[in-house]
Order: structure tokens, then sequence, then C-alpha cells
């Protein structure tokens, strides 16, 4: 029986630059091609056709919250079938079911690696990807928490996700019971991402020399990301947003916040910030 | 018929019967149902599929082959033999020496 | 008693009502293929070969299926008799909503067809009447864009899943299936449809139930065209194009309908792999798309696809 790595974190934490780098470890160091969809060596943990697959039953006529509580069979029944370690990208806080069971089963899991970056600087990255203000962005950060792929008109491809607010979403995988989680810092990794990756890889067992990773961070970094993107597009950019890879730096709020929008983002999330050496 | 070891130009082959295929907009598509897989044929592998018939000598086929391409024969023996090991390995072709 | 139905040519009695299919209009001395009746089901199979978290198959080739507070469903070993322990009122969409999914599925593969992921939309072209399915996984926009061919005057023959028949000279027909279109409000706003009056899936979700009076019950009709739908977010990863051998028989066999648990089912030598391919042999043109879900294209995409004469190509 295999179990799941999560990869969690907030969105426009780096969780896709580090998958894009497990693509490469994977595949001896190759440049990723964003064009192509099947470039995917960590799917998304709540793809509606993997659960509809394995539990066969429409989660489209299914209420969001039957299906938040089948979530966690779903994931023992596909690591039954696995032989492998299974990686999962996530953005669900750790929660539990409504009824009362972990979303994530721990006897499922093998590891976490939780990214983490500065809340100043997902707002302003995470407004351009939503397409939203930053005041419209600040505000849905202070709300306990939203639901993305929320199924209230609609379905997408992806199983509806509770995204807790920040500081409660970083707690959440921190305070998770089984293996503690590998926190990797956003900045950290942007500043030395030789040293994330090594740490990350041998987290997760991967099999991988100190060349195979100098390797796989040649071909993801950032500007390489960026001129691919604009040459061919990248397949996960949202439609309302016009590129994925946009600054990839840390510190931007100085610049890009208000003194105003500042102080609301510490007011909230402070206790955690400081935790996380941010303040 | 059984399984030879070695294919040569008098090898008699054809299809082993009990693997299904299909074409599809030309290219033939060969079933292994007790193993649960399918096995593709390129465009120039589905002419060499279509051409063996209900069997054929490995020397005909290639002959055939050559005249439809107009091609290198040697090149084409040795491509057609080489396609006709791998089908062999997967028990998807016959042959008689 | 209700009077009897049909649904893929079979003569169906049921005990609960069916809104989707129409009235039985086949010989009126037939005898009746599938009973769905009101009644305990047992909470275990006897040898099981699957126990899921939903799902339980036989080893005799019954199946059990349960939706926590929606119903529990049965399909006999000889497949005629499909038995409902309603765990709301009988007459909640919800049940039939599931009933002609998983079970329905079981049920049409045990009987020898294929069913497909898949809405079915009418086209006349040059050489007659054919069907192009609009195959795809949940959440591709199938219904929705079968909601657009029909806006466009096209005849919808079902939304969710196309049985397939191969008859013994390859030719793939339809059966005449479900005679309405599962929409989400977001879709029929998009397409400018009232919801006013339509009824819900169920009462939890912004899902309707379109009905469809000009379909299900004509003749089985030919399958000409299937289309693999997929989405993009960005147009310049937009596909449309057509498959042959290999690529179509894999997107073939990966949109049928719980194709995993079909193939638990099959007997030696009669595998999904087999059908799927056997299927994909017998439809003219397979064809690719991949396009970003919008609204606004639907319309061009109705009228390019309804405009392809099966042989005419793209």
């Amino acid at each position: 029986m295999g179990g799941y790595y999560w990869i969690a974190s907030y969105p426009k934490s780096g969780n896709t630059w580090l998958r894009l780098a497990l693509w490469s470890l994977a595949h001896d160091g190759a440049v990723p091609d964003l064009g192509d969809d099947r470039l995917n060596q960590v799917p998304i943990c709540c793809s509606r056709m993997e659960f509809d697959n394995e539990l066969a039953v429409d989660s489209s006529d299914l209420p969001p919250e039957q299906i938040a509580a089948l979530r966690p069979r779903f994931y023992e029944a596909q690591a039954a079938r696995s032989s492998e370690p299974l990686l999962r990208k996530v953005h669900d806080g750790w929660t539990l079911t409504p009824a009362g069971e972990p979303l994530f089963p721990p006897h499922v899991t093998l590891g976490t690696v939780y990214l983490v970056r500065d809340p100043r600087d997902i707002v302003p990255s995470l407004a351009h990807h939503a397409g939203i203000t930053i005041d419209d962005q600040v505000a849905s950060m202070e709300r306990p928490a939203i639901i993305l792929a929320g199924q209230a008109q609609g379905i997408t491809m992806q199983l509806p996700q509770c995204l807790l607010n920040w500081s409660a979403h970083v707690a959440s995988w921190l305070d998770a019971p089984g293996r503690p989680a590998l926190v990797q810092r956003y900045e950290d990794l942007l500043g030395d991402p030789v040293a994330a990756l090594t740490r990350i890889a041998a987290y997760l067992d991967l099999p991988a020399t100190a060349a195979l990773i100098d390797r796989a961070v040649a071909s993801t970094r950032f500007d390489r990301l960026q001129a691919a993107e604009a040459r061919t597009g990248f397949f996960e950019r949202p439609r309302h947003a016009s590129t994925f890879f946009r600054r990839g730096r840390a510190g931007g709020w100085r610049t890009s916040l208000t003194r105003d929008q500042v102080g609301r983002i510490e007011a909230m999330h402070g206790a955690m910030m400081a935790r996380m050496g941010y303040l | 018929m059984t399984k030879a070891p070695a294919i040569t130009l008098a090898t008699f082959v054809r299809p082993n019967p009990a693997k299904p295929s299909v074409e599809i907009e030309g290219e033939v598509v060969l079933m292994s149902i007790d193993d649960g897989l399918y096995f593709g044929l390129n465009a120039v592998g589905s002419e060499v599929w279509r051409r063996l018939g209900d069997g054929v000598t490995v020397a005909a086929l290639c002959t055939g082959l050559a005249e439809h391409y107009d091609g290198d024969p040697a090149r084409i023996e040795a491509d057609t033999l080489a396609l006709l090991d791998k089908l062999a390995a997967r028990a998807l072709v016959e042959f008689r020496a | 008693m209700l009077a009897d139905q049909g649904l893929c040519g079979w003569r169906v009695r049921s005990e609960i009502v069916l809104p989707e299919l129409h009235p039985w209009q086949g010989d009126p001395a037939a005898g009746v293929d599938l009973v769905i009746r009101l009644g305990a089901v047992p909470d275990r199979l006897d040898n099981p070969i699957h126990v899921g978290a939903l799902l339980q198959i036989g080893e005799d080739g019954a199946c059990r299926h349960e939706i926590e507070g929606v119903a529990t469903f049965h399909l006999d070993a000889a497949a005629r008799v499909i038995t409902v322990h309603p765990a709301l009122s009988a007459t909640d969409p919800a049940i039939r909503a599931f009933l002609f999914g998983t079970t329905f599925s079981l049920l049409c593969y045990r009987r020898g067809l294929l069913p497909l992921h898949a809405a079915c939309v009418r086209v006349d072209g040059q050489n007659g009447p054919g069907v192009i399915a609009l195959a795809g996984p949940s959440g591709v926009g199938k219904s929705t864009l079968a909601a657009a061919f029909r806006r466009a005057g096209h005849q919808v023959l079902g939304d969710d899943i196309a049985v397939l028949r191969i008859a013994d000279d390859g030719i793939v027909t339809v059966l005449p299936g479900l005679a309405r279109i599962k929409l989400w409000g977001e879709s029929l706003h998009g397409l400018d449809l009232p919801s006013d009056g339509l009824e819900r899936v169920t009462s939890k979700l912004e899902k309707f139930i379109l009905p469809l009076d000009d379909a299900g019950s004509d003749a089985p009709l030919r399958v000409r065209t299937v289309v693999h739908l997929g989405w993009v977010n960005d147009p310049r990863h937009g596909e449309w194009r057509t498959l042959r051998g290999m690529e179509a028989v894999m997107q073939m066999s990966g949109n049928i309908y719980r194709h995993r648990y079909l193939a638990r089912i099959s007997a030696p030598g009669d595998s999904v792999l087999a059908r799927a391919a056997r299927a994909a042999a017998g439809i003219e043109q397979h064809l690719r798309i991949r396009r970003v879900q919008d609204f606004a294209g639907l319309d061009d995409l109705v009228a390019r696809l309804g405009g392809l004469d099966a042989r005419a190509g793209v």
C-alpha cells in the first residue's frame, strides 16, 4: 500500500515552482514545457475525475459537505491501489470533515512539505492571480475561510476546497498529527533554491545527487520560467491573469501595498507572521 | 504453428487469431485482452499488418513493402524483421519455419 | 401500478416515477426487460469481489451502490431487477440522478452494451442522420454544449451516459436514453435559459433538470463522430484534431463511464478494452477538441460541429 506526500501551501507561496522542480528532478534535470498539461509530477489532491473514478460516484450530484465527508475514503482507496508514494498538491487547510475525521487521513500520510510565504507578499500576487483589487484580497484573507472551486452555480474539474485564512492555514498544517511537516519558507527557497530542494528531496526520500539538484534548479530559474511562459503560455495560468510567473521575489509588498493595507494584514496575522519570522 | 526463436525470410508469419485488432483512420491497434493492453502501430506498421493478411512469408512481405514504399530493400527487411520480433514477443503474430 | 416505460429499447416496469423515460411504445405484448422496485437491500453482498466505500460487486455480478442520505441501489445477478432502498422520499430527483449513474452503467455493461461518458446530439449530414457523441469527464462541459446544440435546433439524445451498441457488423448505434439535460445555474444563465419551473437535481444544489420532449423515443441512431472534449486556460493550448489508431482507442477507453469497475465485471475475452476498441473502430470520426470553457464560443463550436459531414473531415 502506498501513501501520500502532501505538498501543501496557501496559494502563491511557491507550490508551483516546487512542483516544476520536482518534475525536473524526476526527468534528469530537464527544462519543463509549460505548455504541456501532462507535465504534472504533483497533481492536485482534489481532482474531480480521480475522485469519481475511484469511488464510482458523480461528485457533481453531491452537495459539498458530502464530497468532503467522502474525501478520506477517496484517499484510502487510491493509496490502497498504489504501490508507490503519491505526491499531491494541496491548498485545503488541514481540517476535519463534517463527520469529524481528518480530511487527509494520517494513516495514509507519509509526510507533508509545507510552503509558507510572507502574507504581505501573497496579497498582491494573489490579487493579480485572481483578478481582484488588493483591498478585496486583504479582506478575503481576513475571513475565517473561503471555498476554492466552490460549486455554488457550476462545477470545475476540481472538487471544492476549504482554504482557511492565512494564519489558520499555516497553523492547521504545522499542528497536524503525525510526522511533522517540513516547513519551507518561500523567501529561503528564493535565496538558496539548491539548499531548499536538497532538503525537500531528502524529506520526500527522492534519490537526487547534488549535480541533479543543480540541474533541476537551473532548469526552473524564475527568469527562465517567465521567458518560457511568454513563449508558450503556462497551462495553469488562470484565464483572467495576464501571466502566472509575475515577479518571483520577496519584499515587493514594501512598494505595492499602502501603509493601511500592511497594517490590516499585520493586525490580522501578526502572531503567525512572528512565529514564521516575518515580523 | 509455434513461435520460432529466430525469424528469417523463409518464415511464414500470420496474425495471432486470438488477438483482435481494429483499424481507425489508417492506424492499427492490436489488443492483448489477457494482459489488458493495447499495442498501437504507426502508419508503416499498420501497412505491414494489413499485408500479413491470413499469412505470408517474410520474404514476400518484404518484397511487397519494398515495392509499395519504393525503398531500400535491405533497410525495409531489417525494419520489418525488427517489427515482427516485437510483435512476436507479445504473441501478436504466429510463425511457421 | 405505473404504466410501463421504455429505456434503451427495453420495457421498464418501475415502482418509482421516472419522468426522464417515455411511455412504452413497443410491442404491447412484449415481456418486461427491467424491473425497478422499492425494497430492502442487503448490507453486504455474498462473495464480494470488490467492497469499496460506496460500491460492492458480487462474484455473481450483483452490485450494491450506496449514496448516504439518498438511497441504496441493488442490481441482481441476472441484471434484470434494480431494487431501490430510498433514504429520502421515493420521488426525490436525487434518487434518479444516482440510479441513472453507476447502477445504470453497470446494468448496460452487463447487457453487452458500452456506457460512454458522453452527451449525444443529432446532426443530419449528407450521409443521413447521425449522432455526435460529446465525451469527456464531469465538468468539461458536455451538458452545456449539448444544450447549446439544442438551442441551435438540434435534437439532444441524452446528456451524460451514451449507451452504445456495437452490432456484429461493427456499426455503433446509441440507444434511446434519458430525456433530460442536467444543467447548473451558471450554464442556464450563460445560455439565456430560464430556470423558473425547472426541477432541481437535489434541493441542495443549483443544478436543474431540463426535460427533453423530443428525445428518447426514437430508434437507435448511428454514431458517426465522437468528440473527446478537454479544456485549456490559454487559447494557445487549444486543440482540434483527428485522432487515429491508438490515440482514438485510448481516448475512447478513458471516457467509458466507470471503466475501472466495468473491468471488474468483465467476462474473459470480453473486456472493457476490447469493447472500447471495437466501438472506436465502428465510429467514423474521432476528434480531440480542447478549448477555453466560455459561453461566447459555444455557438461557433456548434456551427462547426453541426456543419460537419462525417466524412468531409475538418
